[in-house]
This record gives C-alpha cells, structure tokens and sequence, in this order.
C-alpha cells in the first residue's frame, strides 16, 4: 500500500512538471483534443537519415464552445512573446511567436465569429527544433 | 492332321515360350472350335482370350474370325494370306505398347502441371513482391513521421499508412502559414516602427485607422 502511494506521489509529480513546462495554450489544445466533435493531428517530420525531429505540428479543429477558452489563453500568453491579432471580415487571427533556447514556437489561432458567437476554429502549434537550423545555417556557411 | 497330343505339347511348349507363330495360329484356331478335348477345356477360354487381344496397329489387319473358328487347315493358311500380322501371343505381349497407349494421358498431366506450377509461382511472387513493397513503405513512413497521430472524436489513430496523407498536409499547410506569417510579421513590424516614430498621439491614431481599413 505504502509503495502504491509512492508511486502515485511521483507519477502526479512528474505530470505536474510536465505541465508547468507547457503553457496555457498547449495544456487546452491537449485537453480538448481528447474530447468529441474534433480532430486532433500531432504531425512529427524527422529527417530520414538521422532520424532527428526537424518539425512538430499539432492541429485542433474545434467546434464554437472551445474557442472562447482558446481566445483567452491566448490574449494570456501574449506578453511571452510576440503577438499579433488581425481580423478580415468574419475571420480572426491571433499569432504568438515564442523563442526559447532548443526550439522556435509559433501558435496560430483561426475563427470565425460573429459579435461574441464563436462558430469554430482551428488551432496550430508549430515547434520547429532549433539545433537543426543551428546546423543547417552552418552548412550554408560551409557552402 | 493335328493330334490332341500335339496340341497337348504345343500348349507345353507355348508356356515354354518356344512355339512359333504358326502353331500359336494353329492353338487358337483348335481352341476356338467347339471340338476341344476334355483333357484340354481348361486352356480354352485363356487362348480364346488371348485371340481376343487386340492386334499391332501399325500394320493393316482385318482378319475374318468367322473363318478361323473352322478347324480346317486350308482356312487358316487363307487368314494368314489376308492377316498381315498376328495376335498378340503371350511371348509377344509388348509393354512397351502398354507404355505408349499410356503416354499420351501422362503426357497431358504433366503439361497441366506445369502450368499450375507455373501459376503458382506467379501468384507466390506477386505476393512476396507486395509484401515487401508494402515493409519498405512502412519504414520510409516511420522514418518520416514516427510519433504523428490523430485523434478524431476522441478515437486516436496511429497507422501511419492511414493518416500519411493528412500528416503531409498539414505540414505543408504549417509551412504555408508560417510563410505567411513572416510576410505578415515584417509588414507588422514596419508598421509599428512607423508608428512609434510619431510623437503625436491624434496623428498615430488616424495612420493606424487608416492602415487598419
């Protein structure tokens, strides 16, 4: 019993970690991918010879209820990085571009509203790993 | 005249296998008639068997049995001068004609074999060959796109060979968009330069709405 405890103790541990590393906008996208009336897509490219990962695409296609929480992690988020909103007719879009040392992060939100009624949106996650490019600008140089 | 003691030694001598063509004639014609000693009865039916057996087919033989079955010696010598060949004897049975009656059917099975053979190794080829088209596939995907899933109402889908396609598009469309996007950040960021140039809050908000139209 004492070591099922333990081992629950780490495990929530461990997911709590995981979850501050992420921000509010990742954590939403996780959670609502889970539930119906949706499509997730988590697209990895790696490069063929080394197997590495060059790119991480996540996708959420959501209907009109989830956008509202959506819209407001990423308002949240905004001061993390660069952000951008622009409107077209129907169609919103939010960009916040966030630099860390390993990778390059661009989240990207598309819905259509009218006045305060969200009709559904998509959300894309791009995460393009750094030490590529890092080794990719050498090889230019090279060149 | 032909004794039934001479037929008696001729028949000795026919299972000796030293009788020669002739007497062979003369056994069948004797035993063919209806005046059979009743020493020799027990052969009759085998001889009359064995004028039975057909005669070689490469050579023209019709020969009038009605005449044979008449013990009178002038009536064989005139079926022999029509018979160009002779019943099969015992002694003369060949196997080898046994043998060819039976080639021709032999012949066709083995022909059919081989073309199911040939059939077969076809179909186990096309097999393997999709089988291995379909492995390297596998492992150009996973190379590719290890990790990718979908999750579509709540189902998640893992087969890379099911969702390979969706997993390329949507990485187009993300490069696509961040194209776009770096389009969209430098026009951004000249506007905002330009506009933190201007001390003058009334003159920044009218270029801003104008920009914004």
């Amino acid at each position: 019993m004492t070591h099922f405890r333990i081992i629950t103790l780490l495990t929530t541990l461990i997911f709590s970690v995981s979850a501050f590393a992420q921000n509010e906008i990742d954590r939403l996208v996780d959670q609502f991918s889970t539930v119906g009336w949706s499509t997730f897509t988590s697209a990895v490219e790696r490069d063929p010879k080394t197997h590495r990962i060059i790119k991480t695409v996540k996708t959420l296609e959501t209907s009109g209820h989830n956008i509202g929480a959506l819209k407001k992690a990423f308002e949240n988020e905004a001061h993390t990085g660069n952000f951008s909103k622009k409107r077209e007719d129907d169609v919103t879009k939010m960009v916040l571009t966030v630099q860390t040392d390993k990778s390059n992060r661009v989240y990207m939100l598309n819905y259509s509203s009218n006045g305060h009624v969200f009709h559904g949106g998509k959300t894309t996650i791009i995460v393009k790993v750094k030490q590529l490019q890092n080794q990719e600008k050498e090889n230019k140089e090279h060149l | 005249m032909t004794t039934n003691d001479d037929i008696r030694k001729m028949v000795e001598r026919f299972f000796d296998g030293e009788t020669t063509l002739e007497e062979e004639k003369m056994l069948y014609a004797y035993f063919a008639s209806q005046e059979v000693d009743p020493t020799l009865l027990p052969y009759k039916k085998m001889f009359c068997d064995f004028y039975a057996l057909p005669f070689d087919k490469s050579t023209n033989l019709e020969v009038n049995k009605t005449t044979i079955l008449k013990t009178d010696k002038t009536v064989i010598q005139e079926a022999d001068k029509t018979a160009t060949s002779r019943p099969i004897s015992l002694q003369t049975i060949p196997e080898k004609n046994d043998k060819q009656e039976s080639f021709p059917i032999l012949k066709k099975n083995i022909h059919h074999w081989h073309w199911a053979a040939a059939a077969a190794i076809i179909v186990a080829v096309c097999l393997i060959g999709s089988s291995a088209y379909r492995s390297y596939r596998d492992i150009i995907l996973f190379d590719r796109y290890e990790g990718s899933y979908m999750i579509v109402n709540g189902e998640r889908i893992d087969d890379l060979n099911r969702i390979h396609r969706h997993i390329e598009q949507t990485l187009a469309q993300a490069e696509a968009s961040m194209k776009d996007d770096d389009t969209y950040t430098v026009i951004q960021n000249a506007e905002n330069e330009l506009l933190s140039d201007i001390n003058d809050d009334a003159m920044r908000e009218e270029i801003q709405r104008m920009l914004n139209e």
